[in-house]
């Protein structure tokens, strides 16, 4: 019992992270109708822009952790959306109205990019970083096994949240996110209405981006190891989530990024690690065959 | 005669190797209704939709207020004092008609808008019944009237009208077309009006405009049309 509670409490982290990416694929899906094969190493550049960060804040003397974090997550945020806007401006808008399959293709070009400029420009090795907040909660020490909340993972639920509820007040609330509605609704209405499409969907590529990068973070803070390949891999996994939730609806990422990481935790735990990617991945073929909307996903049918 | 509001002059549009528009010339004067009547599939709403630049005239020019707005992008025509309500409506599905007029006040930047709305629920109640459901969930009829409204709130010089009528019980197509009339005489409002229900379009239009295959074969004053034979033949026998 102790053991499986253990397990949820990792499960539930690690499906935070996936959630955050999860997002940034299912909004640009809604917009534009694209997978951003893109997306995952945006997350892996947020992850480097994080370590360089705290690097450089360690060796300017700044050691009090929660500021050191504050300052790394504006930094990585601002740049990966930096990047997030260029990738959209340079390898996908030259393509809108082009046939279907050749932002696609756009897309795994700039993550191979992504890819090597990492390798290249930060080395092909594993970057560790120390913990940053060791210790945690003990919840219960039943069973000879000591059930831990560690500090890490409430930082990581706690900017989660924070950054989910700023998302989705933005969505919801503000004129942008009415526009960034409005496109994925009808993006030739939206035009009609005065919108500038074109903004509104790099802006949408901003927004994933900054998230990605928040997630990157969070990555590199939980495993305290990254190097220039994990975004495929969790890329891939968002990726999943998002199908899994229903691609095109934001609720559904963060749901299936959270069933995403409990269930390749569960797996770990309970059956087999060299087997917990191909858990995550049959659940994308599953889904895909019998329940291709997901769980979030809409079905409803609109009058014409 | 006064500077035209909209002025097309020799306009080609083009889907593909298909050419939808050949040569078209129009005028629209400021405060005046004019209504462009035609087939199914003679060009109208490729009319309209070249005018706000989707798709581009291929040659021709478009010329609204004394500027060139050919080339401009959409949202930068739109922004200029037009609004349309398209083939179709296109009302966001999953939005509520508040929000559904919400988004209709963003090429006016949002200026006053609670009183517009509220201009707008005055002029269509059934809309402020509705306030808070789904856009997708409405009626043929509220969704048009949705439509209507929501391009009013962009606070247009110039209102293009795709078909208002279609699809619509005869009670509703008079309180449509009279709400048209009204916002004509009362606030100047300048209308370009397409129409498949010639009779009634060209009893409200001062003037109107003959729409075939991509061509326009004749125009003049409304009540002019109206009583041209072949008019009659073509657009007015059976029904009405």
């Amino acid at each position: 019992m102790a053991y499986a509670l253990q397990q949820l409490i990792n499960g539930i982290t690690l499906g935070m992270i996936y959630g955050l990416i999860a997002v940034g694929y299912t909004m640009v899906y809604g917009i534009i109708g694209m997978i951003n094969f893109a997306h995952g190493d945006v997350f892996m550049i947020g992850a480097f822009l994080s370590l360089i960060a705290l690097s450089g804040l360690a060796s300017l003397g700044i050691t009090a952790v929660p500021l050191a974090l504050a300052i790394t997550l504006v930094f990585a945020a601002a740049l990966a959306a930096l990047y997030g806007w260029t990738i959209e401006r340079v390898a996908y808008r030259p393509l809108r109205g082009s046939f279907r399959l050749a932002p696609l293709i756009s897309a795994i070009g700039m993550s191979i990019t992504l890819q090597n400029f990492a390798q290249v420009s930060q080395g092909a090795r594993v970057k560790p970083l120390a913990p940053l907040l060791p210790g945690g909660l003990v919840l219960s020490h039943g069973e000879g096994f000591a059930v831990q909340l560690s500090w890490m993972q409430i930082a990581i639920a706690l900017t989660t949240v924070l950054c989910l509820g700023v998302f989705t007040w933005l969505v919801t609330r503000t004129p942008l996110g009415r526009a960034m509605r409005a496109c994925e609704q009808d993006l030739k209405m939206a035009s009609l209405l005065g919108i500038d499409i074109n903004q509104t969907i790099g802006l949408t590529f901003v927004i994933g981006a900054a998230l990605a990068a928040v997630a990157g973070l969070m990555f590199l803070l939980y495993y305290g190891a990254i190097d220039f390949y994990i975004g495929f891999v969790a890329g891939v996994k968002a990726f999943t989530a998002a199908v899994l939730g229903g691609i095109g609806s934001l609720p559904g990422a963060v749901l299936g990024g959270l069933l995403i990481g409990l269930i390749e935790t569960f797996w770990s735990a309970y059956f087999s690690v060299q087997y917990k990617d191909v858990a995550a991945f049959s659940i994308l073929a599953i889904t895909l065959v019998f329940l291709p909307t997901g769980l979030l996903g809409r079905t409803d049918v609109e009058k014409v | 005669m006064s500077r035209p509001l909209l002025a097309l002059a020799g306009v080609n549009t083009f889907y593909g190797a298909v050419q939808a528009l050949k040569n078209v010339d129009l005028t629209v004067t400021e405060g005046e209704i004019v209504t462009l009547i035609g087939a199914n599939g003679a060009g109208k709403s490729t009319l309209m939709m070249t005018l706000c630049g989707q798709p581009r005239a291929r040659s021709g020019q478009i010329v609204y207020d004394g500027e060139d707005i050919t080339t401009l992008p959409t949202h930068l025509i739109m922004r200029r004092g037009i609004a349309q309500a398209p083939e179709g409506r296109r009302i966001f599905p999953r939005m509520s008609v508040r929000e559904n007029l919400i988004m209709g006040a963003e090429s006016a930047g949002y200026r006053d808008y609670d009183a517009d709305i509220a201009r707008v629920f005055a002029l269509f109640p059934r809309l402020d019944e509705r306030q808070s459901q789904r856009g997708g969930t409405l009626s043929g009829g509220e969704q048009q009237m949705l439509a209507i409204g929501r391009a009013l709130m962009a606070r247009p010089r110039l209102l293009l009208l795709d078909e208002p009528s279609l699809g619509l019980a005869p009670l509703i197509v008079r309180q449509i077309f009279q709400a048209i009339r009204a916002l004509n005489r009362e606030t100047g409002l300048t209308v370009l009006l397409v129409e498949q229900n010639a009779f009634q379009a060209l009893r409200l239009a001062h003037r109107g405009y003959v729409l075939v295959n991509g061509v326009i074969t004749m125009s003049g004053p409304g009540a002019e049309l109206l009583a041209r034979p072949e008019i009659r033949a073509a657009y007015l026998e059976g029904g009405h």
